[in-house]
């Protein structure tokens, strides 16, 4: 595991541990079984494995926590240099293996402890296993959603990895190059720099010009982030760009709008003058005790009544040890729901606008901030948005 | 075969077998399941998601309900007006589900996974309905593989013997594990469109432990290394890979009647991989550290290794992947991973020859 310069590891899983036996106490829960990969990373520092889900359900290391307990137990995967004490893999999709699991955990925790999943496998329905009710996934949400100095971190670093592996892309995205290509470039630097983990199938979409040319959605909005086979890039395709990484068990989330093989035109670097005008609205907004809905008024406005974002998705997003968790802004929830998000220090959350003009196509772009006592810091910034003219 | 034919044929015999178990709704959300039974695929995001209603099969129409915002990457069994477009909101979610014909009514209810919140939901949608696993199920439908499946398993597996080439060409002279495990990815990505089934693994053994973590680190690969490179992906949703252990700058008698003794093993073992062979009797065969399990779109039952899976039957069809390892103290580990086709007679091995 690559560990930050600064972060350290240690005091960073002692903090989380706290903060989950508090929200265990407050829930009056007894203890935690996880199986949520990213849930598992929070309670033990393991981070999630670059593997598909039915891997990582069949073989991936599961978190117990018990209440008052010093150390969570990590079942499985690889404990070495993890602030928990390591037990033999489990596999949960097997039915034999959870009856033991049950066992170990009525030995932990009481025979009639109360006791909070993320995830049953089929074997913890058949056997009816800790069909309490309580979602261990929302009380690890609320652990998760401030963040300390080492996790803010831990993200910034993320992100520098990503934005370094993005140049080798950027290099490699060609007229004639295909998405494998491109990928190549991407996930080759990923693995030599020892980034633990490459968290999403990385997004290099060409984009239809009018939204009549792409394919058909739900919201009539443009469809993003799609995407199948192996295409050809050609000269003038307006590429948008979306990747996750992971550094330390944290996320990060680049988001940058590329064109193939030339130099923007001018209705196309229009559209980036208005997606920076978005994000210069929303960055002088952002302080603590603002709300959701501050920001997505700013973003509009600048936007000159437009929604500037993805109908199905969010001005902005948290991230974490998940490239996108609560809170969100701008989402189907609505403007009553936005209004309730209070940013605070220590939360840190990816804006991600993008601005549209039928027939020209689009500019969309993130950039991760972390809420301070004053304002906000960029976290991971002065990445290029070339082939733009800043 | 098309691909469109294939579709079809996958989901009619999950169909087939929820109509077995009496669901009268069945309910899907992890990705390779989704895949199976509607031929759509969803983005390949590492590790687990939390739970969600990612496709919905209503078991006696044979309707088909997917959560995507855009109709690219669905299949044709799903029409755009049955497309369950992303949703943050709540009320949403539980309006569209609960508006899927049958499911108020619904008596039982199949799952691939659940979660607290999600389980409350049907509990709402759905209040007089039994909410079962459905993972034996799915397995009942998948574990014997339709020839187009095979041969999508058999261009997979050609795909992470290119991964394999290129990280034996790039294996010398002090590179690190990470550098090679790169090289390797690399190559197999310039092959087309793929996603790591699991984690790509270039690891040095120890001759002090067996255990050996998966992945790759930033140590040097030193001559006199036993290298474990073991490389697998999803092309096209199916899973292709393999396992081997390169000795670096390391040769002699040794060693080659080592390599020997663990081809025998593996040999016997996949031997064992037959039609009508139990999983204790595949066990009888074993050599010191070993697992076979099923492959399809990734990682499938049967799980069969020393302690677990020996009441498991194997059926002519079936695809394997099949690892055997031996421990030796004055170099590291050997090992070797290959993917076996069961038969009713030899299991034809897919992976380069033994």
């Amino acid at each position: 595991m690559l560990v930050p310069e600064g972060v350290d590891f240690d005091r960073m899983c002692r903090e989380r541990h706290a903060r989950i036996q508090a929200e265990m106490a407050r829930a009056e829960v007894d203890a935690l079984v996880l199986l949520h990969q990213p849930n598992v990373t929070y309670a033990t520092g393991h981070p999630v494995a670059m593997a598909d889900v039915s891997h990582s359900l069949s073989e991936a290391p599961i978190a117990v926590v018990v209440a008052g307990d010093d150390h969570p137990t990590l079942f499985g995967g690889d404990p070495k240099g993890l602030r928990c004490k390591p037990d033999e893999a489990v596999r949960p999709t097997l039915d034999e293996e959870m009856g033991r699991m049950r066992a170990q955990v009525a030995a932990a925790a009481g025979p009639t402890a109360r006791v909070a999943v993320d995830w049953w496998t089929g074997p913890m329905l058949r056997h009816d296993l800790w069909r309490d009710g309580i979602d261990a996934s929302a009380l690890i949400g609320r652990a998760r959603r401030i963040k300390t100095a080492d996790e803010i971190a831990c993200i910034e670093a993320a992100q520098l990895q990503n934005n370094a592996a993005m140049e080798q892309a950027a290099a490699a995205l060609v007229p004639d190059a295909t998405r494998g290509d491109v990928v190549a470039a991407f996930l080759s630097c990923l693995l030599e720099n020892g980034v633990d983990t490459n968290l999403i199938d990385p997004i290099f979409q060409a984009m239809p010009r009018s939204i009549a040319d792409g394919p058909r959605t739900t919201t009539g909005d443009v469809a993003f982030p799609t995407g199948v086979g192996n295409p050809i890039y050609h000269q003038g395709d307006l590429i948008w760009v979306d990747s996750g990484v992971d550094v330390c068990g944290y996320a990060s989330d680049f988001g940058r709008t590329w064109v193939c093989g030339r130099q923007p035109n001018a209705a196309e670097q229009a559209l980036f003058e208005r997606w920076r005008a978005v994000m210069a609205a929303v960055h002088e907004r952002i302080a603590p005790g603002v709300t959701g809905q501050d920001l997505t008024v700013a973003a509009v406005e600048a936007a000159d009544g437009t929604k500037p974002w993805l109908d199905h998705f969010y001005l902005f997003h948290g991230i974490g040890v998940e490239s996108a968790e609560y809170p969100m802004a701008g989402t189907d929830n609505g403007p009553e729901a936005d209004a309730r998000i209070v940013l605070e220090p220590g939360m840190v959350i990816v804006l991600e606008p993008a601005v549209w003009r039928d027939g020209v196509g689009g500019y969309r772009a993130e950039e991760i901030v972390t809420i301070t006592d004053s304002g906000y810091r960029v976290l991971g910034g002065g990445h290029t948005y070339a082939p733009f003219a800043a | 075969m098309s691909s469109d034919d294939l579709i079809r044929d996958r989901f009619a015999r999950t169909r087939a077998a929820a109509r077995a178990i009496d669901l009268d709704i069945l309910i899907l959300g992890r990705r390779d399941d989704v895949r199976y039974l509607t031929g759509s695929e969803q983005l390949w995001t590492a590790g687990t998601r939390p739970f969600g209603a990612v496709a919905t099969l209503v078991v006696g129409s044979g309707d088909l309900y997917v959560l995507s915002t855009w109709e690219e990457g669905v299949s044709e069994l799903v029409p755009f007006e049955n497309l369950h477009g992303i949703s943050w909101n709540a009320a949403t979610v539980a309006g569209r589900l609960g508006a899927v014909p049958g499911l108020a009514q619904a008596r039982r209810i199949g799952v691939d996974g659940l979660s607290p919140g999600f389980g409350q939901l049907l509990a709402m949608l759905a209040p007089d309905a039994e909410v079962v696993a459905a993972d034996h199920c799915l397995d009942g439908a998948r574990r014997v593989k339709l020839p187009a499946e095979v041969a999508a398993i058999r261009h997979g597996i050609g795909v992470a013997q290119v991964a394999m080439e290129a990280a034996r060409l790039a294996l010398s002279g002090g590179v690190s594990e990470n550098h090679v495990a790169g090289t390797a990815v690399a190559a197999a990505s310039r092959h087309g469109r793929l996603q790591p089934a699991d984690v790509p693994t270039v690891r040095a053994t120890s001759s002090r432990e067996f255990e050996q973590p998966k992945g790759s680190t930033d140590t040097a690969i030193h001559a006199g290394s036993l290298v474990r490179i073991d490389l697998s992906f999803l092309v096209e949703g199916y899973e292709g890979g393999l396992g081997r252990t390169v000795a670096v700058d390391l040769a002699g008698p040794t060693l080659n009647s080592e390599r020997d003794r663990l081809d025998e093993a593996q040999c016997t073992l996949v031997a064992r991989c037959r039609a009508g062979a139990t999983g204790a009797e595949v066990a009888a065969g074993a050599p010191e550290h070993w697992l076979v399990r099923g492959s399809g779109m990734g990682f499938e039952l049967p799980v069969i290794d020393a302690r677990t899976g020996h009441e498991a039957l194997l059926e002519a069809g079936m695809v394997l992947s099949v690892e055997s390892a031996i421990f030796l103290e004055s170099f590291g580990t050997l090992s070797r991973r290959d993917m076996v086709l069961v038969g009713d007679g030899e299991p034809e091995v897919l992976t380069p020859p033994l």
